[in-house]
């Protein structure tokens, strides 16, 4: 053998071994309990993932453990029977999936296979295959698979399961599933369920429900036909051209808990860097259908806007990847979030004043923080990724691209953008929440709300303006120090909603239980409101009175001759008034005519207060909450009341509204 | 006959006649006043004694306006109100409702309304036709009734052929073309598919709505010109008469259709730098919504002028060369 050759392969080996005691010497990110190495092969034609994975499941409880449960939610698009299309019947009449026999979905489970040491023969447990139904005993749902151990598994131990499987790919079912040739495969692979609080956590899947894993590392080869362009959670570690006109690629991701891929043979691949002053550097790959190229630049620079923000106010983003992906039309695949990979959604002729694809990019990127890396229950705490999410989404988009404004689009096609109408991104929620705001309260379970607007509202929300009231009734410094030390505490972990609540108390020193009980497990509206203001001269004494022993009587006349020489002082009142039924203290601004200002503030306890000022000047106005701080509040115009209130906005807007009618009058003669 | 020699003299008659731009005007702000009193009442509920009087005089708050929609949303046609709807925004929305047919969703009240002004417009037509006809070519308000008395029946029966026409359009068409977009938008590989066609069924939309309209506008003209009586029958002699001289007609239709166009561009780039921040300034805003309101006005009495000197002038033309032979 050639010299050189010898010395490269021995520093090869030397590099490796190098890089591999590096590995071991970094503490993991998480606790990797569920483990995968898979190895899949893509059928287009039959729309058809085949091949199998190995799990390797650390028991992380202190019980033994003779039972797994895993997930199978492809089967939610078996029949129309499914706990998901029944629920979508139910809470999404207008989004029930139609379903084609080509067009359904499921995964079939060839073989489980407990794999022991080296020589030794697997234990074949198939035979003790069984779906369960925990959520609703529905017969007919197979989303929920259970296997039975010949052996329990004790606590800290490791088993180590081969799988055997096929999924058929759905299309026209909601996330995931296939288009002609666009392939976006998740919720593919069967997936153990949570074992935590001491037992099972793996959900039937419904139509309002996501999902919930435990974090582990992917190692996953895909093999599909050469001509498609393949997209995965992690990094590609190599790729394999296998001469019968396929390739394999290899994916591998530590520290995430899940793995979602996506393959077409007209996808755009476009690369770039995020870099940044104290950051992590990160590379931004982007999956662009070919007819959307012209978003090419702002996918991107939505998706570092992104990356910074989140990086500065919670934390960085700890994984060197990621991978945006333009859907392919009508593929009901946009706007979800997987680790390091999420899909966004482009509509041609959308100017960026439209704000869109910006504002699916940040929000679906962002879930990277909340969801991704803070891996709570979406079954069941649903708001804890899409309310933290939805709330941070208007703070990166009014950072980075200022306010939205009004727009329509002219024959439904061309946009118009009316710029003199602009409003923060935040403001947007409170449409939403405000006809729900009594229907639910936000700790229910996924599939537990009235129906699906109200699962969405409160969700997604009043998650928001619950946050955004958290902000700022703390102050941004505090709820800054209050968000980024409940992710950095809870990252790779599955935080319930009292972890964020000890947080907030824990940073804030204070009894919070006020604030999330009201709010979080209940469901009661909050509205403050100036009932009412006067302000009017002290009243003049007049009758008799008994002043220095001696009665004598005062006419009006002899005080107002008094009170010319003197300075006229004013008797100002102000009543407020608590109309819901959240307590929650609010300020009061009140303003004098000559420009003093004095603000009280009211712990909102009783259903009302008066307050009451003498002063040298007449009240001109008061106003509860004149900061907006509340942003739950479902009415802010009863917030203020002036002595002088303007009329003018009411001819004005009445003026805007006659023009628009007398125009469509004068269109009218067009049939005449 | 050319066109611009119709649209010279047309527009000199229309120009003679600015008593009855004003009259038109006048009627218009009356019948949109039905509706603005509520809506102002309403405007004048919600902001009520409220600082928010003060942040919408300075601008607009979106709270405001959603709170607003939310409060009467059960009250008809008070939620119709929207940003969206301001300056240029009325012209987008409602040439959009004409092209789509969306105005038949609005609210029963907006309905009523439109229709008593159709019914209206009915009479004013038989009264612009007949001052543009008559010798003194002058308005007068007893002389415009009247001929608009004269041909109100005649012009209603025109009214309901050319509803039968724009009804096969409305309900017949657009949804026919809807749902073949909708089809094919399902299986399109991109939504610029949708768009595409979306954007050929509007202006086939537009050309076949200018055309039923512009043919019964020569149905009126050929009433009043030769006193006809059945409706059908010149129905039929305007169809011949628009395909027998495509090239003027369209020509001239157009040719009116592209001022009104530069019109509506002049208001809508003025409109926004009116700031409406005082009284003077909002009453500066309505005072130029209404100077465009009596150009569109003018817009729809040149149109008729206009028209009637291309069929004068073509049946002229016509006798000419018959006697010529």
């Amino acid at each position: 053998m050639d010299r050189k050759l010898i010395a490269g392969f021995i520093g090869l080996v030397l590099v490796s071994m190098g890089a591999f005691s590096c590995l071991l010497a970094q503490e993991p990110l998480s606790k990797r309990i569920a483990n995968y190495t898979m190895d899949v092969r893509l059928h287009p034609e039959k729309k058809l993932v085949s091949g199998s994975e190995v799990l390797t499941w650390l028991n992380d409880s202190e019980v033994e453990i003779s039972e797994l449960y895993f997930h199978l939610y492809l089967n939610a698009f078996k029949n129309n029977m499914t706990t998901f299309v029944t629920d979508a019947r139910r809470m999404r009449p207008g989004r029930l999936p139609m379903l084609k026999k080509e067009d359904m979905g499921y995964t079939d489970v060839g073989s489980v296979k407990i794999i022991g040491e080296e020589g030794v023969e697997p234990i074949d447990i198939t035979p003790t295959i069984e779906y369960v139904q925990p959520d609703d005993g529905n017969a007919y749902d197979q989303t929920v698979m259970k296997v039975t151990l010949p052996q329990p598994l004790p606590p800290q131990q490791t088993i180590k399961l081969e799988i055997s499987f096929s999924a058929k790919l759905p299309q026209g079912a909601p996330r995931t599933g296939f288009r002609d040739d666009y392939f976006f495969v998740a919720q593919w692979f069967p997936k153990i369920g949570v074992f935590y609080e001491g037992k099972w956590n793996c959900h039937q899947y419904h139509t309002t429900s996501e999902f919930f894993a435990d974090y582990g590392i992917y190692d996953v080869n895909l093999t599909l036909p050469s001509n498609f362009i393949v997209g995965a959670t992690g990094m590609r570690r190599y790729d394999r051209d296998n001469g019968d006109g396929t390739t394999t690629y290899n994916y591998y991701q530590e520290d995430v808990h899940d793995f979602v891929w996506t393959a077409s043979p007209h996808y755009l691949v476009y690369e770039d860097t995020f870099s940044h002053e104290y950051l992590p550097e990160v590379k931004v790959i982007l999956l662009l259908q070919p007819y959307h190229k012209m978003f090419k630049d702002r996918y991107i620079e939505a998706t570092k806007n992104a990356l910074r923000y989140y990086g500065e106010w919670y934390g960085a983003y700890p994984y060197p990847q990621v991978t945006c992906v333009d859907p392919a039309y009508r593929s009901g695949s946009g706007g979800m979030e997987y680790p390091t990979l999420f899909t966004g959604g482009a509509y041609w002729l959308t100017p960026i004043e439209l704000r869109s694809p910006e504002g699916v990019t940040i929000h679906e990127c962002g879930h990277g923080w909340w969801y991704g890396i803070i891996g709570n229950n979406e079954f069941e705490d649903a708001w804890m990724d899409e309310g933290f999410t939805s709330y941070s989404t208007p703070k990166v988009m009014e950072k980075a691209y200022g306010p939205y404004y009004f727009s329509r689009r002219f024959l439904q096609i061309f946009p118009i953008v009316f710029k003199r109408f602009s409003y923060k991104p935040g403001w947007g929620s409170i449409s939403d929440y405000r006809p729900f705001a009594k229907l639910d309260n936000m700790s229910r379970l996924a599939w537990e709300f009235m129906d699906g607007t109200s699962y969405s509202t409160n969700s997604y929300d009043k998650g928001a303006l619950t946050m955004w009231t958290l902000e700022n009734y703390l102050g941004s410094e505090l709820s800054a120090k209050v968000f980024k030390t409940y992710f950095q505490r809870w990252k790779f972990r599955h935080p319930r909603p009292q972890d964020f609540i000890d947080v907030v108390e824990e940073v804030t020193g204070q009894d919070m239980s006020w604030f999330f009980d009201q709010i979080v497990y209940g469901s009661n509206e909050l509205d403050y409101a100036i009932e009412r203001i006067s302000s009017s001269p002290v009243a003049k004494k007049e009758g008799y009175f008994d002043e220095e022993g001696e009665r004598t009587f005062i006419t009006g006349e002899e005080e107002g001759e008094k009170e010319e020489k003197e300075e006229v002082i004013y008797q100002s009142n102000v009543i407020v008034r608590r109309l819901g039924e959240v307590v929650f203290p609010v300020e009061v601004l009140v303003t004098f005519e000559n420009g003093e200002q004095e603000k009280k503030v009211w712990d909102g306890e009783y259903r009302w207060v008066r307050y009451t000022f003498k002063k040298p000047s007449r009240l001109q106005s008061a106003e509860v909450d004149p900061d907006h701080k509340i942003f739950l509040d479902i009415n802010y115009t009863n917030n203020s009341k002036a002595m002088n209130p303007r009329k003018l906005p009411a001819y004005k807007w009445a003026f805007r509204w006659m023009f628009w009618l007398q125009h469509l009058l004068e269109t009218c003669t067009f049939f005449s | 006959m050319g066109i611009f020699k119709a649209l010279r003299t047309g527009i000199k008659r229309v120009n003679k006649n600015k008593k009855m731009w004003f009259f038109l005007l006048a009627v218009n702000i009356l019948v949109a006043l039905v509706l603005t009193f509520p809506l102002y009442s309403a405007l004048k509920t919600s902001i009520g004694d409220s600082l928010m009087g003060d942040r919408l005089t300075k601008g607009f708050d979106y709270r405001w306006y959603d709170e607003f929609r939310y409060k009467f949303r059960d009250s008809d046609f008070i939620t119709y109100i929207s940003p969206t709807l301001v300056g240029s925004g009325a012209f987008f929305s409602n040439v959009d409702s004409l092209v789509t047919g969306r105005f038949f969703q609005f609210s029963p009240t907006i309905l009523v309304l439109m229709a008593v002004y159709a019914l209206l417009n009915i009479l004013f037509a038989g009264g612009i036709l007949g001052v543009f006809r008559s010798p003194e070519e002058k308005f007068t308000i007893k002389g415009f009734f009247s001929f608009g008395g004269t041909y109100f029946n005649r012009f209603f029966r025109l009214f309901i052929i050319s509803g039968i026409l724009y009804g096969i359009l409305y309900f017949l068409f657009v949804p026919y073309i809807s749902g073949i977009i909708n089809l094919v938008g399902e299986t399109a590989a991109s939504e610029r598919v949708a768009m595409v066609l979306g954007i050929i069924f509007a202006v086939v939309m537009f050309f076949l709505l200018f055309l039923v309209n512009m043919i019964f506008d020569y149905a009126k003209i050929r009433t009043v010109v030769g006193d006809g009586r059945s409706m059908i029958v010149q129905t039929g002699k305007a169809i011949g008469f628009v395909f027998k001289n495509f090239g003027r007609t369209m020509g001239l239709y157009y040719f009116i259709g592209v001022l009104g166009i530069v019109f509506m561009v002049i208001y809508g780039v003025v409109e926004p730098q009116i700031s409406q921040v005082t009284p003077l300034l909002v009453l500066l805003a309505f005072v130029w919504q209404q100077v465009y309101m009596l150009a569109r006005i003018w817009v729809r009495l040149t149109f008729f002028s206009s028209q009637l000197n291309l069929f004068m002038g073509l049946q002229k033309e016509k006798k000419v060369s018959e006697t010529a032979a």
